[in-house]
């Protein structure tokens, strides 16, 4: 034989134990923190919801008290009914205005694009309390508006119809949840192939005939995702409903929250908490069906 | 194709209006951090950084125990993602379904049920309520992105670059400094840029998980209760300059300099 | 040098799920040999060479080195070097790192790497860029170092996935030469994997031919090209005529067959055992038939068409007997006279030494 002997002395073994325990380590981390950081609590949660409170105390005898609550309650239905009416509202306002901001923000050249992208990123990062806190500072009873408007004598009492009410809860998310909107519907139309609106121009189809029958129905991907974002987001918030909302302003994350204070009802939040799930996940499954017909693979 | 001058416009304006709707709020607020205002009036000939003295060594604290959590949460989540998506990346088999189903669930769930669920888990494993649980929460909710973003990146990296170092004979530990953690350098900034930025925005979970140790938003929220102040508002300017580098970093690392489709 | 073949495999299945990918495979790789496996997309042909590399374990049978088992070794301890068909390079190592690394991987000393990695890179005709990045460089160029770079190792077997397909055909055929020229010079075994049946003939020691997961059979390249061992490999490898006909008799290699065109003397397979009587198929290639005018005598066929290729032109023949069986001749175009026009009869003269007899 006239090859030179390899050389496999310091080579380590991929079977060696060293390395063998170290595989077998990270197998064990992949399948352990993801079930005991997630599947755990949430398991734990679904049976605390079958609990009750007793003296002060979480008791678990596994009754669905809480559950014909949520349903025989009329002020909870009346809550979850008006939370579901904030969140659809929300999330196609945030997506019908995000869409055109979206769109612009594909047509423009790199260096405005990413302007324009800092720009929504920008309040998309600061922190969450202080974006409410800045429209309360604007909105509210004792904000600019109103100090501007009582003492131009226009109103004799601080409006409260911005805030302290449904409505305000509604704009105040409305305005914070908007780049949420924007980012998955640009993902969706910046995925779109060039060739294929050229080839659509290319075949006589005027810029309107190609928004609506190439563009837009590519970009349904995106416009699914930003209607769960921004739904999802909405419903489950309780710190909007906690600042702007005002006495009455109550939505499901407001109530729950209050279960796990005040209120003091860990086992009939859990539930709602549930229920809350249990609404995700039907959006969920109702967004997958919103996609361009046939399989599109970019 | 370039889109007509009347379409360019209307989009123009609706970025215009969503864009006063995002800033609106916070440029009144920083101009009432500089200008006291009296009786519905700005006093503009009183315009001082008053507000930004009346700042407190607390919120200052309360700001530098946020930034800490965001690093060491965002490291952890790093780690523990970049481990679990070795694993998960070749993508076959009813186990890693699952757990990408787990991580993945924090993130698609509003934020109030993984922070009740972990709030409950902690009460039950009398595990007080700490700085500790909060971390714990960042790093739940962190995962799905920073997973995410490191498993996209190791799929299209493909089999063949830790197959050719195999082949080379690296063991897999070789392969895994050499090969493959230099090729998932950049996803790794990306995504911890997003989960610092992520985590530094995160008020829900905290507020359930907190215990006696006031971060950020959770002092800001006792803050908020008690009404407004002048301090709030200079805080927003400090706020906007650190959410401002995060986004200009994100932007960065995530947008390639040259879109792949122009219409 | 032994006679023994550096690689047996022995018995090979692989079984996935309920799919089977390699069924019974027998093959041997010899000393300093370059085996070229053949065959179309999922006949199996790469997972025997990523089972060889290490990458994949057979459900069934042996591997063996020099006589040795290497079934559960693992890849980093094999002593092949694979070069992939899409190069894996590493994309942030230069491409002298890229040589270097499975000697940096053994711990070689910086200077040694350098001074190997130089050689190398001469050798493969790429002495000077060895500071590019790969992303920096041509298709043909990265071909060269993803060759450098499994060269290094003084590898027993190098293992060529396809490594040609991604260029474009000029550039294609000097690498051909290049791959050839490099293995003689080296004096190693290569596995080389191809869809392509002309890149085969012309590169390798030996095909060996595969077809859903079988191996169908093994020869040097005219073995397989004028002797194969079934209709598949026949119709495999360039034009052939398959005619179908009637043995009639047997004497040793020679049968004696009947075709719509004729009576014909061929060769067979004696290990084939041909029946008087059995019908079989006769694989001819259209170079190795001869044309003649029928000059009164009945005519075994007539000119169906004609189409000029240059020195050579092809001529399509029906056959008078049984209509709808045609036969492709290539006849010297200068030779093309007025007997060789449209529709008239020719009868049909077979190169016996050539003409193939193979089971229907």
């Amino acid at each position: 034989m006239g090859h030179p002997q390899v050389n496999f002395r310091k080579t380590p073994e991929l079977g060696s134990a060293r390395e063998a325990r170290l595989i077998n380590s990270l197998v064990v981390i992949a399948y352990i923190l993801p079930i005991a950081l997630i599947l755990g609590p949430f398991c734990i949660f679904f049976v605390v919801s079958f609990g009750r409170v007793e003296a002060s105390a979480v008791v678990i005898d596994f009754n669905l008290s809480n559950y014909v609550r949520i349903l025989a309650d009329s002020t909870v239905r009346m809550v979850i009914g008006r939370t579901l009416v904030i969140g659809i509202a929300t999330a196609l306002v945030c997506t019908l205005v995000g869409f055109p901001a979206a769109y612009l923000m594909k047509i423009l050249g790199p260096t405005r694009r990413s302007l324009l992208m800092v720009a929504f990123a920008v309040p998309l990062l600061m922190s969450y309390v202080i974006k409410i806190y800045t429209v309360r500072n604007l909105l509210g009873t004792n904000g600019v508006i109103n100090h501007f408007l009582m003492a131009s004598g226009l109103v004799s009492q601080p409006l409260e119809f911005f805030t302290l009410s449904y409505y305000g809860v509604f704009l105040t998310l409305t305005s914070v949840l908007l780049p949420f909107a924007v980012f998955p519907i640009f993902l969706s139309l910046d995925r779109i192939p060039a060739s294929l609106v050229e080839a659509a121009a290319d075949l006589g189809a005027s810029r309107t005939r190609i928004f609506w029958t190439v563009i837009f129905p590519l970009s349904l991907s995106g416009v699914a995702v930003s209607l769960t974002f921004t739904f999802v987001l909405a419903i489950g918030d309780f710190i909007t409903p906690e600042l702007v909302g005002g006495p009455n302003g109550f939505t499901l994350g407001r109530i729950i929250f209050s279960q796990f204070g005040l209120g003091f009802n860990w086992p009939f939040g859990a539930a709602l908490s549930i229920f809350m799930m249990m609404i995700v996940t039907v959006a969920l499954a109702l967004a997958t069906r919103i996609r361009p017909p046939g399989k599109v693979t970019f | 194709m370039k889109s007509a001058r009347s379409t360019v416009v209307v989009l123009c304006a609706v970025t215009a209006l969503i864009l006063a709707v995002l800033y609106g709020p916070i440029l009144m607020a920083i101009v009432t951090a500089f200008v006291p205002m009296r009786g519905g009036v700005f006093q503009w000939d009183q315009v001082s950084i008053v507000a930004f003295e009346s700042i407190n060594g607390d919120i200052v604290d309360a700001l530098k125990l946020t930034l800490i959590v965001g690093f060491v949460a965002s490291t952890i989540a790093l780690a523990i993602s970049t481990g679990i998506a070795l694993y998960c990346a070749p993508g076959a088999g009813l186990g890693r379904k699952f757990i990408e189903f787990l991580i993945f669930l924090p993130f698609v769930m509003p934020p109030i049920i993984t922070g009740l669920a972990l709030l409950i888990s902690f009460r039950e494993a009398d595990v007080p309520r700490s700085l500790l649980t909060v971390l714990v929460g960042h790093v739940t909710i962190l995962l799905a992105i920073a997973y995410r973003t490191i498993v996209t990146r190791l799929r299209e990296m493909g089999a063949s670059l830790v197959e050719a170092s195999l082949d080379l004979g690296a063991s897999r530990l070789q392969t895994f400094w050499w090969v493959v953690l230099p090729n998932l350098r950049p996803a790794l900034m990306a995504s911890f840029v997003l989960c610092f930025a992520l985590s530094f925005d995160e008020t829900m979970v905290t507020l359930l998980l907190t215990g006696g140790q006031s971060t950020f938003p959770v002092r800001l929220w006792g803050m908020m209760r008690l009404g407004f102040s002048p301090s709030i508002s200079a805080l927003v300017v400090y706020i906007l300059a650190v959410s401002t580098v995060l986004s200009l970093f994100l932007i960065r690392l995530f947008v390639p300099a040259r879109s792949k489709a122009v219409a | 040098m032994s006679d023994q073949p550096l690689i047996e495999m022995r018995d090979i299945g692989k079984i996935y799920g309920s799919h089977t990918v390699l069924r019974n495979v027998n093959l041997d790789i010899g000393q300093n040999e370059f085996l070229v496996v053949v065959g179309p997309s999922g006949s199996g042909k790469t997972t025997i060479l990523r089972m060889i590399g290490g990458f994949v374990e057979p459900t069934s049978g042996d591997i063996l080195l020099n006589g040795s088992r290497i079934n559960g070794i693992p890849v980093n301890r094999r002593p092949f070097n694979t070069v992939f068909q899409d190069y894996a390079l590493f994309p942030h190592m230069t491409v002298a790192a890229n040589v270097g690394y499975g000697l940096r991987v053994k711990g070689l000393a910086a200077d040694e790497i350098k001074k190997l990695v130089a050689q190398t890179l001469d050798l493969v005709g790429l002495g000077q860029l060895g500071s590019r990045y790969p992303a920096q460089m041509s298709g043909g160029q990265r071909q060269r170092v993803a060759l450098a770079r499994a060269l290094i190792c003084k590898p027993r077997l190098v293992l060529l996935d396809e490594p040609l397909a991604a260029l474009d055909a000029g550039l294609r055929h000097q690498m051909q030469t290049f791959l050839k020229s490099i293995q003689r010079e080296i004096q190693t075994s290569f596995l080389f994997i191809t869809h392509d049946q002309e890149e085969a003939i012309s590169l390798a020691d030996r095909i060996c031919v595969m077809d859903h997961g079988e191996v169908v059979q093994v020869g040097r390249p005219e073995e397989v090209y004028y002797r194969p061992c079934n209709r598949y490999v026949a119709d495999f490898f360039g034009d052939n005529n398959l005619v179908d006909a009637q043995v009639k008799t047997v004497n040793g290699d020679g049968v004696a067959v009947e075709t719509p065109f004729g009576m014909a003397v061929a060769r067979g397979d004696q290990g084939m055992h041909f029946n008087a009587g059995e019908a079989v198929t006769l694989a001819v290639r259209p170079e190795n038939v001869e044309l003649l005018g029928a000059n009164g005598s009945a005519p075994a066929g007539h000119v169906k068409s004609v189409s000029f290729v240059g020195p050579l032109s092809l001529v399509e023949v029906e056959s008078t007997k049984s209509p709808g069986a045609t036969l492709h001749v290539k006849q010297l175009s200068s030779q093309l006279a007025a007997p060789f026009k449209i529709g008239a009869g020719v009868t049909v003269s077979w190169k016996g030494k050539e003409t193939w007899v193979i089971r229907k």
